[in-house]
C-alpha cells in the first residue's frame, strides 16, 4: 500500500509534534502530568476518541490515567479488550484490536527493558496500522523515559532524606545519651553525699547537676532555633555601638588567654534595622570561637566593620589562630559539624548562618592553616536606616 | 522577563507576560502562575503580546498549569500569540490542547 502526499505530510508533521512533545515529557517535573499530556497528545495525533494508561496489578488492569476527547467519561473496558491488553503486557509489542468497527490501539509504555504500563487508544476511524504504531510509538517511548526519569528523581530524593534522618537521629542521641550520662553522674554522686551527710561535696554535685541541665536546655533551645521559624524582630540600633559592646564583653576571657582583640569600626555611625538580639548571638558566636581557635599567646582577634561602594555593610572577624585546612573549611557549615570535639555542638555557625541570611545577607569563611581564620558577614544596604 | 498580573473579573486573572520564555526563567514564571494556579485557582488569560520566544521548558509551564487548572475545572486561554510563537505551538500541535484566541476580549469569550 502506497502512502498518498497528504498522508505523508500529515504523518511528518505527527512525528513533528511528537519530537516537540518529548521536549515537554522531559521539562514536565510532576509524573501525573507527564500521563496526562501524553494520553492528550496521544488522542490529537492518532485521532483517538479517547485515551487510558494502564498498569497490571496482581494480574489486574488498573487505571493510572485517562483523557477523553467529547466524551464525558473513559469508556469501560470490554472483557476481549482485557484480553488483548494483558497480552501486550506480556509480549510488550504495540498493536490494534479492530472488534466491530472498533478499533483500540495497545502501546507498551517499556523502560529498561521492563514495561510498566501500557496505553489504550479508542480510535476515530480504521488506522493505517503500521502509520498509527509509528506515531503513537514516537509519542510512548519518550513518554515512559520521562515518567520514570521523575521516579527515580523523587526515589533518589526520599532515600537522601531517609538518610539525613537516620543521621540526624543517631547524632541526637549520641549527643543527648553523653549529656544525660553526665548528669546521671552527679544525680548519683549527690544521692551518695547526701546519705552520708557530706554536705559540702553534696552542694558540689548539685552546681554541676544544675549546670548540666542548663546546659542541657540551651542545647535544646538552639535545636529549636534551628527547625522552626525564628521570630526576627528587626529594631533600629547603632551598629557600631552594638560591636563595640560585645566585643568589651569578651575582652576578660581574650586577656586571659593573652590574646589582643580590638575593634575597628567607622567614625560616623551607622544606624541599621536588624535583630538585635540575633546579630549580637551571631557575634558572640564568632568572637566566642576565634578566642577558642586561637592556641598561643599574642595571637590577636580583630573585628571590623566597613561599608563598600554600595552602601552594604561587612562584618568581619578575623584571627590570626592555627587556621583550618579545606576539608574542615568544607564543613564548617554543616549540622553537627564540630572541630571541638565533645566540648562542640555543631549548631552555632548554622545558626549564625540562617540568622544572617533571615537578614538577606550572607557569610563567608577564608582561612588558611598557621596564618588565621576571618569571617566575613555581608549585610544588604536596605537595613540602614537614615 | 516580566509578569505582570491583573485582575478582569472575580474569577477571571490576566497575565501579561514581557520578555522570553526560556529555561533560565520558566521557573520563575511557574512559580508567579502558582498563586493562581495552586492557591486561589482561577480561570488565567495569558496574554503573550510581548513574548518573542519559548521554548519547551515554557511550554511545559503552560501544560502544567492547564492540567492543574482542568482538575478544578478552570480555563487557561493564551492570547495575542506573536506568529513566531503561533507556528511553535501549531508544530508542536499544542493549539489542538491549550485553547488559543487573538485578543484578550476576544479569549475572555471563551471562558465559560
Amino acid at each position: 500500500m502506497t502512502t498518498s502526499l497528504p498522508d505523508r505530510q500529515e504523518q511528518l508533521s505527527n512525528l513533528e509534534a511528537a519530537q516537540e512533545a518529548s521536549k515537554i515529557f522531559n521539562a514536565l517535573t510532576d509524573r501525573d502530568h507527564v500521563a496526562s499530556f501524553f494520553l492528550d497528545m496521544g488522542c490529537r495525533l492518532l485521532k483517538a476518541r479517547s485515551g487510558q494508561l494502564f498498569r497490571l496489578e496482581q494480574g489486574k488492569l488498573q487505571e493510572e490515567a485517562s483523557t477523553v476527547v467529547a466524551q464525558k467519561a473513559a469508556p469501560k473496558i470490554s472483557d476481549p479488550e482485557t484480553q488483548f491488553l494483558k497480552k501486550i503486557f506480556k509480549n510488550a509489542r504495540p498493536d490494534i484490536l479492530a472488534l466491530k468497527k472498533q478499533w483500540l490501539l495497545a502501546l507498551p509504555l517499556v523502560v529498561r527493558s521492563q514495561i510498566w504500563a501500557v496505553a489504550a487508544f479508542r480510535l476515530t476511524e480504521a488506522p493505517e496500522k503500521k502509520e498509527a504504531i509509528y506515531t503513537g510509538m514516537a509519542l510512548a517511548d519518550p513518554a515512559a523515559s520521562a515518567i520514570k526519569n521523575i521516579e527515580f528523581y523523587q526515589e533518589k530524593l526520599r532515600a537522601q532524606r531517609m538518610a539525613t534522618i537516620g543521621q540526624t537521629i543517631s547524632i541526637l542521641s549520641h549527643e543527648m545519651k553523653n549529656r544525660l550520662g553526665v548528669l546521671l553522674g552527679h544525680a548519683f554522686l549527690m544521692n551518695r553525699r547526701l546519705n552520708k551527710k557530706e554536705w559540702a561535696a553534696a552542694q558540689r554535685s548539685w552546681s554541676g547537676l544544675h549546670e548540666g541541665l542548663h546546659e542541657l536546655q540551651e542545647y535544646v533551645l538552639n535545636l529549636l532555633s534551628m527547625t522552626r521559624e525564628r521570630q526576627t524582630v528587626m529594631k533600629k540600633t547603632n551598629l557600631n555601638q552594638l560591636m563595640q559592646k560585645t566585643v568589651k564583653e569578651f575582652q576578660v576571657k581574650a586577656k586571659k588567654k593573652g590574646l589582643r582583640l580590638t575593634a575597628q569600626l567607622p567614625k560616623h555611625p551607622i544606624q541599621v534595622s536588624i535583630d538585635v538580639s540575633g546579630l549580637t548571638s551571631v557575634l558572640q558566636n564568632l568572637i566566642g570561637n576565634a578566642i577558642e581557635a586561637c592556641d598561643k599567646k599574642k595571637q590577636s582577634i580583630q573585628v571590623k566593620l566597613a561599608q563598600d561602594k554600595e552602601k552594604n555593610l561587612h562584618v568581619f572577624v578575623k584571627d590570626t589562630g592555627p587556621g583550618m585546612p579545606p576539608e574542615v573549611q568544607n564543613k564548617i557549615f554543616n549540622l553537627f559539624f564540630t572541630t571541638k570535639g565533645h566540648k562542640g555542638t555543631g549548631l552555632g555557625l548554622v545558626i549564625c548562618e540562617k540568622i544572617i541570611k533571615e537578614h538577606g545577607g550572607h557569610m563567608q569563611c577564608h582561612s588558611a592553616v598557621g596564618k588565621g581564620t576571618q569571617f566575613e558577614i555581608f549585610l544588604p544596604s536596605h537595613l540602614i536606616t537614615h | 522577563m516580566e509578569v505582570e498580573v491583573k485582575k478582569r473579573t472575580a474569577s477571571v486573572n490576566v497575565v501579561k507576560i514581557k520578555g522570553e520564555i526560556d529555561l533560565y526563567q520558566s521557573s520563575f514564571l511557574r512559580q508567579k502562575l502558582s498563586a493562581y494556579v495552586d492557591d486561589r485557582p482561577t480561570h488565567l488569560i495569558i496574554n503573550l503580546k510581548d513574548v518573542d520566544y519559548i521554548d519547551s521548558s515554557g511550554l511545559a509551564v503552560f501544560i502544567e498549569a492547564f492540567q492543574k487548572l482542568r482538575t478544578k475545572k478552570k480555563q487557561i486561554v493564551l492570547c495575542a500569540l506573536q506568529k513566531r510563537i503561533q507556528e511553535i505551538l501549531s508544530l508542536a500541535r499544542l493549539n489542538e490542547i491549550l485553547t488559543v484566541a487573538d485578543t484578550e476580549q476576544h479569549a475572555a469569550r471563551f471562558i465559560k
